[in-house]
């Protein structure tokens, strides 16, 4: 087999999901790097996750194209999910195992040998200086660390491409903080990250965003070169001008 | 492989974490089989009132029988009719015996005497073996009375047929017999779809399993990592059921003991498709749990287990045929009892696999269309 | 007043949570009637047209006359001729008879010129709850057929029993099973409901947070059943609706009685319920806790099937540790008895304490534990 060309991780076009007639991601189209930290912003209901959901191969789009890490999400779902993490914004590990034993379920489910579910683990945790949770029950962390925690398994399989949903929500501002450098670090060792928020100061750590309104990409830039388009101080009101703009033209074509 | 037995590890392991769980998956033998498997279906026993007005020789020689009888308990007495009636109201007994006012004069002087027995039919079953008792007890004290009273010797012309039986397989229908392997059958049933029922849907409530969705992980793996550790369980349970059965109450195996556990195994594999099922049209806990209770209920309804599927009417006997309960019992009984070999399950065993590929192949299909 | 708000605040809570699924809602009213139904209508232990061999060694007319009489009776439908005693075997392992009749060599010829003759009846010892009426029935139509050709005799003595059967003129077997199926449906699907409900919250920590509010802890748990109460009480106006127009089991006693018994049962069942949710740690524990307790055990021992009397002395202990044991007196007592509040005192009087008991224990069992 081929190897696809690895010029972008995640490559998009004109992809659609409709659910009947109702339209949740419209054609949207985008490319992102290897190592880049990519971010979906919008409001609940934008199709943030929707889009998400059709890019990790749980979802199939109705038309379109899309690659993530070099295979195809309409045809290679089963072995795209082998090479990319992900985190819901539920909180989705065991409760009742320890953090190791989370850890070791999961990559023994990505069909890692022992040895490297030991080896990875071992890495993973003092790395991000979380030894010292490694026997605990899951049920008793506090949430920023399972945070945490949920995000190193999905870094268990060495994912060349991670999606975050809503990673940060709930969890306060100096966990949040750490959970930005966790990301940082390993952006800066290759790995892809895309992660959606509603979160407009979280959109500032992003290398680039993406704004999505009704289902739409309304832009596609880095978080300086939107602010300094709009002559605008914060992303927040970056976001708010953009997708009152939006709803302006969309309501005079509609009439 | 390797991915199932990384799910049977967890499984294993989410269980032995809940003590609690623990206790009660391993007290079921002890109440389901040891407990419950005391419980006969055989009516040995009717309470009775007497009203005797009569306080004749023939009126006590038919009390005394009674009283010498194991199946009935004599109660008491009573003056009168209506103080008998309440006391049937209110303290339920079986059965009131009158002896009218001048029973034995009438007998003597018209050579027939009617005595009353009044039966509280509301336990037909009871209420007909009462009835039939009691004849017994009045056909041999009217011998006991033309012996007695008159000098020839009466029934010597009368042809009589007498009606030896027997009950084959279990001649003195000892009921523990029957009962005991019955509960091990209804405990295998009801744990193995109560623990697969609510097992998957857990993990849509708790969000694991859109964690899953995204791993390379495939839905049969998935099934397969979550049923194996419940069938372990069940083949644990049926084990200690069966050494409780032999030791506690000496349940003959008349057959192979390896055929029961094959014929169990095969069986569980159904049950815990029922379950998977069950799972994988719930969207939560609740939903399973109602899903599991009706199931399980139908199950023993048209289980042979308490109510018999021969008496039943055409169409039960065709919902039984869907039924694995009744496959099991059917089996069980045939192998443990009867002493069948597996020539004689074959076919059962066919039609439970079929209906076991059916159900996987249904709630595989479900499963795959709802993510 | 201010609590009175609260109570009105939380019972709607609890309300719009059970009426926003729809599903659990359909199933939890849904379910009980179904099995009553399914159940009322298969839940038979009359014998008709049982399949049986027969084996005649005489083949004369005597012998004929019998197997004519017997294979028209409307309890015996015949099967087989068999040649030998030993093909009984295999098609008792094959399950096509229920019972066979042996007729000995020269059957006639004995009755005839030696006054004596015999008919050997084999039933299947594994079907002990059938069996027995089987061989009942065929020494009956044996018995009847026999006297009838002997001619009456003058001579003797007869004592006649005459048969007043109480409450259940034409012996129902419906009449104690429907009553008894009502009692496990209402006592399990109100337990369940309550149990899984309050063991989710627990899950959820919801629960400990309502409970760290100053409003009343009894208030609060109240607030929590009232729902379930009133969706209990729909199904069972529904079941005896089914009990009273569908099989037909006659309301003797008066119905608002039944009706105020049937809410005391139903507390007792949420109670019980509740009392669960407080041991157990887990959705998947509490419906193990609930199905283990309840549900072979009601139709084991409290009368729903098998007469309580005949079970060994220990599970009638047992048994009326069961709220359905006393239920069941009740319901049947009113319905078929005709009983007055004042003879059922008793067991009335066992259900309050039972709800008491369930109730306040829960209660002190739900303590708020702040960390």
């Amino acid at each position: 087999m081929s190897q696809p060309e690895k010029t972008y991780s995640i490559s998009v076009e004109n992809l659609t999901k409709k659910f009947d007639d109702f339209v949740a991601v419209d054609k949207i189209t985008f490319n992102v790097q290897k190592g880049e930290i990519f971010g979906f912003l919008g409001a609940n209901g934008a199709g943030k996750t929707t889009a998400m959901r059709m890019l990790i191969g749980v979802l199939e789009p109705t038309s379109g194209k899309g690659q993530v890490a070099g295979y195809d999400i309409f045809k290679n779902s089963r072995k795209l999910k082998k090479h990319i993490g992900y985190m819901s914004q539920k909180f989705s590990l065991y409760d009742d195992l320890t953090a190791k034993e989370n850890m070791r379920f999961f990559g023994g489910i990505y069909g890692l040998t022992n040895k490297e579910i030991s080896s990875r683990t071992k890495e993973l945790l003092t790395h991000f200086g979380m030894e010292h949770i490694e026997k605990e029950r899951v049920s008793s962390l506090p949430l920023g660390w399972k945070q945490k925690l949920a995000f190193c398994t999905a870094l268990m399989h060495k994912p060349d491409v991670v999606f975050l949903d809503e990673p940060t929500s709930g969890v306060d501002p100096s966990i949040r903080r750490q959970f930005w450098e966790m990301i940082y670090e390993t952006a800066e060792g290759g790995v892809t990250v895309l992660v959606t928020t509603h979160n407009m100061d979280e959109a500032e750590y992003c290398h680039r965003i993406s704004m999505m309104v009704a289902g739409k990409m309304i832009t596609v830039d880095t978080p300086q070169n939107l602010k300094d388009k709009y002559k605008l101080e914060t992303m927040g009101e970056v976001f708010l001008h953009l997708a009152r703009g939006y709803e302006k033209e969309h309501a005079i074509t509609a009439s | 492989m390797r991915i199932i037995r990384f799910i049977i590890v967890k499984e294993f392991i989410q269980i032995f974490r809940n003590p609690l769980l623990v206790l009660i998956i391993l007290s079921q033998p002890f109440i389901q089989v040891l407990l419950l498997g005391t419980a006969g279906g055989d009516i040995n026993y009717a309470s009775v009132y007497v009203v005797d007005e009569d306080l004749s020789s023939t009126s006590r020689e038919i009390i005394s029988k009674m009283k010498g009888s194991d199946f009935f308990d004599i109660r008491g007495a009573a003056l009168t009719m209506d103080e008998a009636y309440k006391v049937m109201e209110y303290k339920n007994i079986n059965l009131i015996v009158h002896f009218p006012p001048n029973f034995e004069k009438k007998l003597i002087k018209e050579h027939s005497s009617k005595v009353q027995l009044v039966t509280n039919a509301i336990d037909a079953i009871t209420a007909s073996l009462t009835y039939a008792y009691s004849s017994e007890i009045i056909g041999a004290v009217n011998k006991d009375v033309a012996i007695k009273w008159s000098k020839k010797s009466l029934s010597n012309k009368a042809a009589t047929v007498s009606i030896p039986y027997s009950y084959w397989y279990n001649r003195a229908l000892i009921s523990q017999y029957i009962m005991v392997p019955a509960m091990c059958v209804a405990m295998v049933v009801m744990i193995t779809i109560l623990l697969s029922g609510m097992n998957i849907v857990k993990e849509k409530e708790i969000g694991t399993m859109e964690q899953l969705n995204v791993t390379p992980m495939r839905k049969t793996h998935f099934i397969m990592g979550k049923i194996i550790p419940v069938w372990i369980i069940n083949i644990v349970l049926l084990a200690i059921g069966l050494i409780l059965s032999s030791l506690v109450f000496h349940v003959p195996v008349v057959g192979s003991l390896w055929l029961v556990f094959f014929l169990s195994g095969v069986v569980m594999f159904l049950l815990l498709a029922v379950g998977v099922l069950i799972s994988v049209i719930s969207n939560t806990q609740q939903q399973a749990m109602f899903f599991t209770f009706f199931i399980i209920m139908i199950f023993v309804i048209f289980g042979d287990f308490i109510t018999p599927i021969d008496n039943m009417p055409s169409w039960g006997k065709a919902m039984a045929e869907l039924n694995p309960q009744a496959y099991y019992s059917r089996m069980i009984h045939l192998v443990i009892t009867k002493g069948s070999g597996i020539k004689d399950i074959l076919p059962d065993l066919l039609k439970v696999s079929g209906l076991t590929f059916a159900t996987l192949a249904v709630s595989l299909w479900i499963f795959n269309k709802k993510d | 007043m201010k609590n009175f708000k609260i109570f009105k605040g939380l019972v709607r809570k609890e309300f719009l949570h059970i009426l926003r699924d729809w599903r659990s809602l359909t199933m939890l009213l849904g379910i009980p009637i179904v099995l009553v139904l399914l159940f009322g209508s298969v839940m038979t232990m009359e014998i008709k047209d049982a399949n049986i061999a027969v084996v005649d060694h005489a083949k004369d007319h005597d012998s004929k006359e019998l197997i004519n009489l017997i294979s028209t009776s409307e309890f015996f439908k015949l099967v087989k001729y068999l040649d030998t005693s030993d093909e009984i075997d295999e098609e008792f392992k094959k399950g096509t008879i229920r019972m066979a009749f042996v007729f000995d060599k020269d059957f006639g010829y004995k009755l005839h010129h030696e006054g004596h003759a015999q008919i050997q009846l084999i039933a299947d010892g594994s079907k002990i709850l059938t069996s027995p009426s089987l061989i009942s029935y065929g020494k009956i139509i044996i018995n009847k057929h026999i006297a009838s050709k002997n001619p009456p005799s003058r001579a003797g003595y007869y004592i006649i029993p005459t048969v007043r059967m109480m409450y259940n003129k034409n012996l129902n077997g419906r009449y104690m099973t429907v009553p008894g199926i009502m009692s496990t449906v209402i006592l399990l699907v109100g337990a369940l409901m309550t149990s899984l409900s309050i063991t989710k919250e627990k899950e959820l920590g919801t629960l400990e947070l309502l409970l760290s509010t100053p409003i009343n802890r009894f208030l609060i748990m109240f607030a929590k059943i009232v729902p379930y109460l009133i969706t209990s009480f729909i199904s069972a106006l529904s079941i005896i609706w089914a009990a009273k127009y569908v099989f037909e089991v006659p309301v003797s006693g008066s119905m608002g009685l039944l009706l105020l018994n049937t809410v005391l049962y139903i507390l007792t069942a949420l109670a019980l319920g509740l009392l669960i949710s407080t041991f157990a740690n887990s959705q998947l524990t509490a419906m193990m806790i609930t199905m283990t307790l309840l549900m072979l055990p009601t139709e084991v021992l409290s009368g729903m099937t098998f007469p309580t009397d005949s079970l060994p002395v220990v599970l009638q202990w047992l048994g009326k540790l069961l709220p359905s044991t006393w239920f069941n007196i009740i319901s049947k007592g009113i319905l078929l008895q005709g009983a007055k509040g004042g003879s059922l005192f008793f067991e009335t009087a066992m259900l309050v304490i039972m709800v008491m008991v369930f109730y306040f224990w829960s209660v002190i069992r739900f303590k708020p534990r702040l960390q």
